[in-house]
């Protein structure tokens, strides 16, 4: 036992050394896990990178919902109340920012939907009416720049998100 | 007899409960006629005064106005009536998807086995 133990406090310098000259994630930019009051649920706390990231894709949301070249894709926004007490907006939010905070290097958070390819492939999802094209996907990333924009994010943080964002292009974009 | 049991105890946790204090259910309007940016910031700034509005967003390039209430303080259709009796879009109308609607789309939001269960058993009941 005493073995293990000196092994692994001899190891945890170098560990913990290593672990702080990694590369700062674009979750880390946006705040990472420091933890902060969360506006929407008083009382409550959330990491910081999560609620950036949660504010871009409620704005994106809203853009979305108004903007007519793809708001079909997402009348589900406008379900009431579902399962679990979610309305579809509040299950469409917590999803998105789920998928974006592992996709930009959240630790702490699972995202548990379909695969990119899968979920915009009516053979595997039934949800989806038909495939997207790539004026849709395009749209799509403008509106998502445009949250980012409502929400204060700087250019160099944009293009990072927008870096992410265009390796699902492929997946996404099935004709 | 455990299948039944199985059944019942789905159908318990996934349905529809009752709205709370953190619900918050979006809505939209569509205008049906062209409206300019002035109006779009007055009914922006008129429905961020109104009781249980969350967040606005009235889109002029579309004619389409997007917001988040709580259930709790107000409903969409009062909202609606509201902003009619006191803006001269007479024409606009929300938009409520229709079931079909509901059942495509929205990948991110995709079918989960316990949805699927819950629309099944639902209809069973």
């Amino acid at each position: 036992m005493l073995p293990c133990i000196l092994i692994t406090l001899a190891f945890a310098p170098s560990c913990k050394k290593s672990s702080s000259s990694s590369p700062k994630t674009l979750y880390d930019s946006l705040g990472g896990t420091t933890m902060v009051a969360d506006p929407s649920n008083p009382g409550t706390k959330i990491e910081q990178g999560r609620l950036g990231i949660r504010s871009v894709v409620d704005s994106t949301i809203f853009i979305i919902a108004a903007d007519t070249s793809i708001n079909k894709y997402f009348t589900v926004l406008l379900a009431e109340v579902t399962a679990g007490n979610l309305s579809g907006f509040s299950a469409l939010s917590k999803n998105l920012t789920d998928f974006f905070c592992v996709a930009t290097g959240a630790k702490d958070f699972t995202y548990t939907g379909k695969s990119m390819t899968a979920a915009h492939d009516p053979a595997q999802n039934s949800r989806m009416n038909g495939k997207a094209d790539a004026a849709d996907f395009t749209q799509f990333v403008n509106d998502l720049v445009a949250g980012s924009k409502k929400n204060g994010l700087s250019d160099q943080i944009i293009g990072r998100l927008g870096t992410i964002v265009n390796t699902l292009q492929s997946q996404v974009v099935q004709r | 007899m455990l299948s039944a049991v199985l059944c019942v105890h789905i159908y318990l946790v996934t349905r529809p409960k009752t709205p709370d204090a953190t619900t918050i259910v979006m809505a939209r309007v569509d205008f049906k006629q062209d409206i300019n940016q002035e109006d779009a910031d007055k009914i922006t700034n008129w429905l961020y005064q109104q009781k249980g509005i969350d967040h606005v967003l009235c889109n002029p390039a579309t004619d389409i106005l997007i917001f988040t209430f709580f259930p709790v303080k107000t409903s969409a259709n009062e909202v609606v009536e509201n902003l009619k009796a006191n803006f001269k879009y007479s024409k606009m109308v929300r938009f409520i998807p229709s079931e079909k609607d509901l059942q495509g789309g929205c990948p991110v939001a995709s079918n989960s086995f316990s949805y699927k269960a819950y629309n099944f058993i639902r209809h069973i009941f």
